[in-house]
């Protein structure tokens, strides 16, 4: 059965193309806007693992993230931060708020693919 | 202040009382001390061999915590001594060649510290009398890192950006232009948006490290060993009744605005108490690899993202501008965020950057 790949970010052209990278891949893609949306969809369907914008409205990518992490349903879904947050000391705030991987924007597509491959090993 | 010193006589003969005149007269070299230290530029004096023998403040944070200054050491062990000597020959030169009237009074040049990505803006001047054989000097010195760096890519940044960005268009333009063109020049223009794409998104990243280095490079923060910095934290939230352990590192070294700090470490222990009711509030000052962290501790369950998000807009009250408390924290290059500390017990955590060296 196709891992599912649960993307959440507010902005339609990079979700453009990361639905496109992750079919490519032979995933399963659903996407939402923000990090309620984010929950909901979660709750319906756990997903494998979720590229997951920072900066959105209505729950950003941290609190969603802690969220999943306090969860013992939830706990260990695989998760990379996608975002345009890119001081170290964010990176920092991601990995400790419990991101798997943390990728700043712009990024590099095979890279990101990788990442995600490697995860769902 | 130097009408007093130098005219005494003068304003005695008046009959003015005037009672700082006597001790600004005899405590001159307390004054040229002052002075000396409050200038905002290096200043090394070395006698004729390139030995110091006085150096101020900025002198010694231009070296950062190294205590590299020593009296009786050698110039050239600090920096290179090739345009020192160049620098102090045109001096010389030019001395032979001019009238008192026209003599310059120093020679300005580029000098980089020995061993260290550090470059300085330097000026030399004799401090011996134009007749004395080999001459003692004084340098004066300011950090230019950030503009001179010949990597450093602030300078290039409008050109480096330019060639990717036109090419992107174009090839953009062609795409959307010319749908009917070949599957050969179309993957052609393809590549090009590829290639051109990873070539800005370089230039990106070497602007976000420049603008990153010339924050560092700029002196309105003060660089604290965490041994000073976590004691005096210490000593300030023990205070306040709340307990604090620290490990620090002698090696490891902040730049903090003191004041702006201890206004946020006050701001954050009053939230954490208002809105975790606890009293049992502890604090640990520790080092982390690329951070220090300042955790607030408390049992019970991590703040919402939602409280920490509000609180960094907070204004501080007594902050300089009445500055938020994101504000505050981005001066410094810092974060806050709160997350479980173990089992029983969650924290708030400020982090702090360490002050990178190049030659580490």
């Amino acid at each position: 059965m196709a891992k599912y790949v649960l993307i959440v970010d507010d902005a339609p052209n990079i979700v453009l193309s990361l639905e496109f990278l992750m079919k490519k891949e032979g995933y399963d893609v659903h996407s939402v806007s923000n990090g309620e949306e984010a929950m909901a969809a979660i709750a319906e369907k756990i997903p494998d693992l979720i590229l997951l914008d920072v900066m959105m409205p209505r729950k950003d990518g941290y609190e969603v993230c802690q969220e999943l992490r306090a969860s013992p349903d939830w706990r260990d879904i695989k998760i990379i931060m996608l975002t345009a947050k890119g001081r170290d000391v964010e990176r920092e705030k991601g990995l400790a708020l419990g991101a798997d991987d943390y990728v700043t924007k712009p990024f590099a597509t095979q890279e990101l693919v990788e990442k995600v491959n490697n995860l769902l090993g | 202040m130097f009408h007093a010193v130098t005219e005494p006589s003068t304003l005695f003969d008046q009959g003015i009382q005037i009672p700082l005149i006597d001790s600004f007269y005899m405590d001159q070299g307390s004054l040229l001390k002052t002075l000396l230290y409050e200038l905002k530029d290096g200043v090394i004096v070395c006698d004729s061999g390139a030995r110091i023998t006085l150096f101020n403040q900025a002198a010694e944070d231009l070296f950062g915590q190294y205590k590299l200054l020593k009296k009786g050491l050698s110039l050239y062990a600090l920096c290179y001594q090739p345009p020192v000597e160049e620098a102090l020959r045109l001096l010389a030169y030019q001395h032979s060649l001019s009238s008192q009237a026209q003599m310059l009074p120093y020679i300005q040049f580029i000098n980089k510290a020995v061993g260290r990505n550090q470059y300085f803006r330097c000026r030399v001047s004799f401090s011996s009398p134009p007749s004395a054989g080999k001459k003692s000097f004084v340098l004066v010195l300011e950090d230019i890192s950030a503009w001179y760096t010949p990597e450093n890519p602030l300078l290039l940044k409008i050109e480096e950006f330019r060639a990717p960005m036109t090419n992107i268009r174009a090839a953009v333009e062609n795409l959307t232009e010319y749908p009917e063109m070949s599957p050969v020049m179309r993957s052609a223009f393809e590549n090009v948006l590829v290639q051109e794409t990873h070539n800005l998104t370089k230039a990106f990243d070497d602007l976000a490290r420049s603008c990153n280095v010339l924050m560092q490079t700029q002196n309105h923060l003060m660089e604290l060993s965490t041994e000073v910095l976590f004691n005096y934290v210490a000593h300030h939230l023990e205070h306040q009744g709340i307990p604090v352990t620290a490990t620090p590192d002698t090696a490891i070294c902040v730049k903090v605005d003191i004041y702006g700090l201890l206004l946020m470490l006050n701001f954050l222990a009053d939230k954490i108490r208002l809105e975790q009711t606890k009293k049992e509030l502890t604090c640990k000052a520790h080092v982390g690899e690329q951070f220090i962290f300042l955790d607030f501790i408390w049992p019970g369950k991590y703040m919402a993202t939602g409280s920490v998000s509000a609180m960094l807009e907070e204004q501080l009250e007594y902050s300089l501008g009445e500055m938020p408390l994101g504000s505050l924290l981005h001066v410094m290059d810092g974060d806050i965020w709160s997350q479980q500390h173990n089992k029983k017990k969650s924290m708030l955590r400020l982090a702090l950057p360490i002050v990178k060296r190049a030659d580490n």
